[in-house]
């Protein structure tokens, strides 16, 4: 029944906010990060209940069987995922409060982050395809209308930009499920992967593949398909880019790589080279790409492909170490990159610009932005014992000991240009000198302080905590994914 | 013969995305992304269809025939919903983007550096 509260409850919130917002501008806030909090422990408490449960919940919507129905499906990969969407979606909210007052229509902006939260919840419990993709669907337009939420020119355009490639990718997604069905005749992801095995219409699942690869690369920012995102994230409110590189691309991506090319295919050889050799592509080009840049936020976006690259990088390795590596960097990067464009946004709310040539010196003025940055570089550049550093050390481990020892070496020595854009930011906006207009700069309002430090405190505490983080949600995790196959064999069985 | 239509499908698919890659308005690439809708829509039907078959209404007195599949022909007004969905907030963005640039020309709206 839990299953159902994760997708319910925003959903119903975001419905009453519609009706009762007209009466109180204050209402949005305080009813988001109530729901918000109350899926965060949800969400926490899910993972006690998971391993009480041989790790499988299932949840028949309407009462049908497995094959016939359409089933919610909590296992250990789905509590991981549930744990980052709500932890980032709770501080969003809490960053929201105060940052979102300068913006007008701020009714609409709650009930569409609900909204968002709903969807991405429902994408990672969806054990049916075709409601995988509704809720892909669903969660993307919430996503489009929150880009162009300014509705000023750069947010107009970025969001265009941001819908046009979006759908196309979501209609090749639907059509490579077309073929599935065609070829299989169910739409039920457990099904699906009990019946590949024995089916004699192998081409026409080969042909899906490379559709719903393309689709999901889309979607993902993978390097030849990432022109949307260095517009779409920094031209967001900060808040929202914090949303969308923190867990909009790795739910609508990742989890649908890791649910249909794990879980129901199997994962080939050829596949696993294409993840391993695109990551390592756009570990290069996002680090590279970001060490050019001058505006804050735009340089992040760049830094956010660089380390979906490490994901798919340590998904593509298929070795276990590398799965748990590439998911305990899912979990890292979503708590950094994160309170990285809180940070961003704090700077923008105080200078009024992010352009860092025209910043610096703020670390007197702003000194709690200045310590949440550092945490979060220190993070993102993998110093020990911060939880970037943990997991990018297992996915190097993992490379070397699975045999690519050039891949390693080479994944190690893109943490350089990682430094390197890591003190442009610092040093340019933190630690130069302070520029005369910015002698009047003053810290920002409490609560998005808060937000800013409870997520530092998470960078530090994750890398502090890391054995116990490990082991109880990550390496399960990753044990359902190098399972493969045996998901649905797993649900199957449990009729 | 269903080849031809299926093939037919596709085609209309790639017609659409012709023209999402090509066009410089922003309008016809609405109608290029509406028009791939249509494609997949048409492929969707397409896989429930059996020539010669019934709609699987089941009476008492029904004689044992075969029927077409029902599961695609209720997925696609589901995919119909959503890409109206998507296609109204896209429009929406296009008449912003008309009152601030005065233009749909997709060269002459970039201020963002891609």
């Amino acid at each position: 029944m839990i299953i159902v509260c994760f997708t319910l409850i925003p959903l119903t919130c975001a419905v009453l906010l519609l009706i009762f917002q007209r009466f109180s501008e204050k209402t949005g806030g305080t009813v988001a990060l109530l729901a918000t909090l109350v899926l965060l422990i949800l969400s926490v408490h899910a993972t006690g209940l998971i391993a009480k449960s041989s790790g499988l919940i299932l949840y028949h919507m309407g009462g049908w069987k497995t094959p016939l129905g359409i089933d919610l499906v909590m296992d250990n990969f789905s509590v991981l995922m549930l744990i980052v969407v709500n932890l980032v979606s709770f501080a969003t909210v809490l960053f929201s409060i105060q940052y979102m007052r300068r913006y007008t229509a701020l009714d609409k902006y709650y009930v569409l982050l609900l909204f968002l939260v709903a969807s991405l919840n429902g994408v990672v419990l969806s054990g049916d395809i075709f409601n995988l993709y509704v809720f892909i669907e669903m969660a993307s337009l919430a996503s489009y209308s929150l880009v162009a939420f300014g509705v000023e020119r750069p947010d107009l355009e970025a969001s265009i930009r941001y819908q046009v490639l979006g759908t196309v990718g979501s209609f090749f997604i639907l059509l490579g499920i077309g073929l599935i069905y065609g070829a299989l005749g169910t739409l039920d992801l457990a099904h699906m992967s009990t019946l590949i095995s024995s089916s004699n219409s192998k081409p026409t699942l080969m042909l899906s593949i490379p559709l719903l690869m393309f689709g999901f690369s889309l979607k993902a920012a993978l390097v030849p398909f990432h022109a949307w995102l260095p517009d779409a994230h920094p031209t967001a409110p900060s808040p929202i880019s914090a949303m969308l590189s923190g867990v909009v691309i790795k739910v609508l991506s990742l989890y649908g790589i890791g649910r249909i090319f794990f879980g129901v295919f199997g994962m080939t050889y050829t596949l696993s080279q294409v993840l391993l050799y695109a990551g390592l592509i756009s570990i290069f080009f996002g680090a590279l790409a970001a060490l050019g840049q001058t505006d804050f936020k735009r340089l992040l976006a760049y830094s956010s492909i660089s380390q979906i690259g490490y994901i798919m990088f340590g998904l593509g390795l298929g070795t276990p170490m590398g799965i748990a590596g590439a998911l305990f960097h899912l979990l890292n990067h979503a708590t950094f990159k994160s309170l990285y464009f809180f940070c961003a946004g704090a700077t923008e709310y105080a200078t009024g610009t992010r352009e860092i040539n025209k910043l610096g010196g703020l670390s007197e003025k702003m000194p709690v932005t200045c310590g949440a940055s550092l945490f979060a570089s220190f993070s993102l550049a993998g110093i020990p014992p911060f939880g970037g550093f943990w997991s990018k050390l297992l996915i190097i481990f993992a490379a070397i000991l699975s045999g690519n020892l050039v891949l390693g070496i080479l994944v190690a020595s893109a943490g350089l240009l990682t430094m390197g854009y890591f003190l442009k930011i610092q040093r340019g906006i933190f630690f130069s000198k302070l520029p005369e207009g910015l002698k009047s700069v003053k810290e920002v309002p409490w609560m998005m302080a808060f937000a800013m430090v409870f997520m530092a405190l998470l960078c530090l505490g994750i890398g502090l905590i890391f054995p116990y983080i490990l082991s109880h949600i990550v390496t399960p995790a990753a044990n359902d994914l190098i399972a493969g196959t045996g998901y649905g064999q797993k649900i199957m069985g449990m009729q | 013969m269903s080849i031809v239509l299926y093939l037919s499908s596709i085609i209309l698919f790639l017609i659409g995305l012709y023209c999402v890659v090509v066009k410089q308005n922003l309008l016809k690439i609405v109608i290029g992304i509406k028009i791939m809708g249509y494609g997949v829509c048409l492929f969707f039907i397409l896989l429930g269809f059996k020539t010669g078959s019934q709609a699987p209404i089941i009476t008492a007195n029904t004689q044992k025939v075969s029927y077409v599949d029902p599961l695609p022909q209720a997925l696609v007004p589901a995919v119909m919903i959503i890409s109206l969905a998507a296609i109204g907030l896209m429009v929406a963005t296009c008449i912003r983007l008309y009152r601030k640039y005065g233009t749909f020309d997709i060269s002459r709206i970039k201020e963002l550096k891609g």
